[in-house]
């Protein structure tokens, strides 16, 4: 690697998002994370902020804080997100606002401030969490997996709007991680999901970053607007 | 603030906005951007494509935040992105409308310094 590339990660306090800002911070990568909540670790080359990724006002702050002391930022990872698995009809309003505000109106928010900034250079990528829940179209999770195919639209539309300042966008959907987002659904669920993917197992936190390896690599600046589902889904 | 001091604001606002445009022109093979108060940025009399307006606009905002050193709201907003008298309708307007966000939170940062 020539020089760090900058990587802002959303929802970087556990689970996927922790595993990555360790995992880019130990490729040589300059890491941003961020999160609602306060931290509990340290790594070397990796700076936290906290702040509520639907708040306009405190996202366009930390964007020129970013700019201030990196000068901008090579790639994004959009992971921060929210789940809830009900019924359809026992999913409240404050859920159904939950989810869209985190999983679209966060992506939308971090995907607009970084793409000023990628904009005029010759590098520049996003790459959005989907879900296998919205190709597999699983019962009990309506709302979850209609904010992930906003994402989709969201991801293969912006590709094309940003294809001219340098900046692929492109997704991956995870099948089933043993994370939070799961941590509330029965063994028996999962192992049905799972039952339905080409490969059936678990997927590994090495499963995403394998492919953002691929996304990110400069070589790949003729890919965009692609979702990569996990799994064979 | 005096009127002194709003009339040399509003001076840079424009250098900076004519700054922008300087930019588009060198980049662009086409039709050159008048750098002029009453051009007009928005519609069928617009000399720009969106491309060259997402350029303008975001880079004139990146611009003055690095000017002031402090975050400004986005210039996109709802006000701005309406086409009944969108402020973003000629230069001078955009110019004005820059103004009275950077006027705003000056007096926003003000309020709630330590």
């Amino acid at each position: 690697m020539d020089s760090p590339k900058v990587i802002l990660i959303s929802g970087t306090r556990k689970g996927v998002g922790r595993y990555l800002a360790e995992y880019y911070a130990q490729k040589g990568y300059q890491v941003i994370g961020c999160s609602r909540n306060p931290i509990d670790f340290q790594l070397p080359r990796y700076e936290h902020f906290q702040l509520d990724i639907t708040d306009e006002e405190k996202v366009r702050k930390m964007f020129f804080d970013i700019r201030k002391k990196y000068h901008g930022i090579d790639i994004l990872i959009n992971n921060a997100g929210a789940a809830s698995m009900n019924h359809v009809l026992l999913t409240t309003v404050e859920t159904v606002k939950k989810l869209f505000s985190v999983n679209v109106l966060g992506t939308f928010l971090l995907s607009r401030e970084a793409a000023k900034w990628m904009r005029n250079r010759p590098y520049g990528r996003i790459i959005n969490l989907g879900s296998a829940a919205t190709s597999l179209k699983l019962e009990g999770e309506a709302v979850y997996a209609a904010s992930k195919a906003a994402v989709v639209s969201f991801t293969q539309i912006m590709a094309k709007e940003l294809a001219d300042f340098n900046v692929t966008v492109n997704a991956i959907g995870p099948t089933p991680l043993k994370t939070d987002l799961t941590r509330g659904v029965s063994d028996d669920k999962i192992q049905k999901i799972i039952e339905r993917q080409s490969i059936k197992r678990y997927a590994e936190f090495s499963d995403i970053s394998n492919v953002i390896d691929f996304f990110i690599r400069k070589e790949s600046d003729n890919i965009t607007g692609q979702v990569i589902y996990l799994g064979g889904v | 603030m005096n009127k002194n001091n709003e009339a040399q604001r509003m001076e840079k606002i424009l250098g900076i906005i004519y700054e922008m445009i300087d930019t588009l022109n060198a980049e662009s093979d086409g039709i050159k951007v008048v750098k002029a108060p009453n051009t007009v940025l928005l519609g069928t009399e617009s000399p720009l494509d969106s491309l060259m307006l997402v350029n303008l606009i975001v880079g004139t905002e990146q611009r003055i935040e690095e000017e002031l050193g402090f975050s400004i709201s986005a210039l996109a907003n709802e006000k701005a992105m309406s086409l009944k008298n969108s402020p973003l309708r000629t230069i001078s307007s955009l110019a004005e409308f820059i103004a009275g966000i950077v006027k705003e939170q000056e007096s926003l940062n003000k309020n709630t310094a330590p």
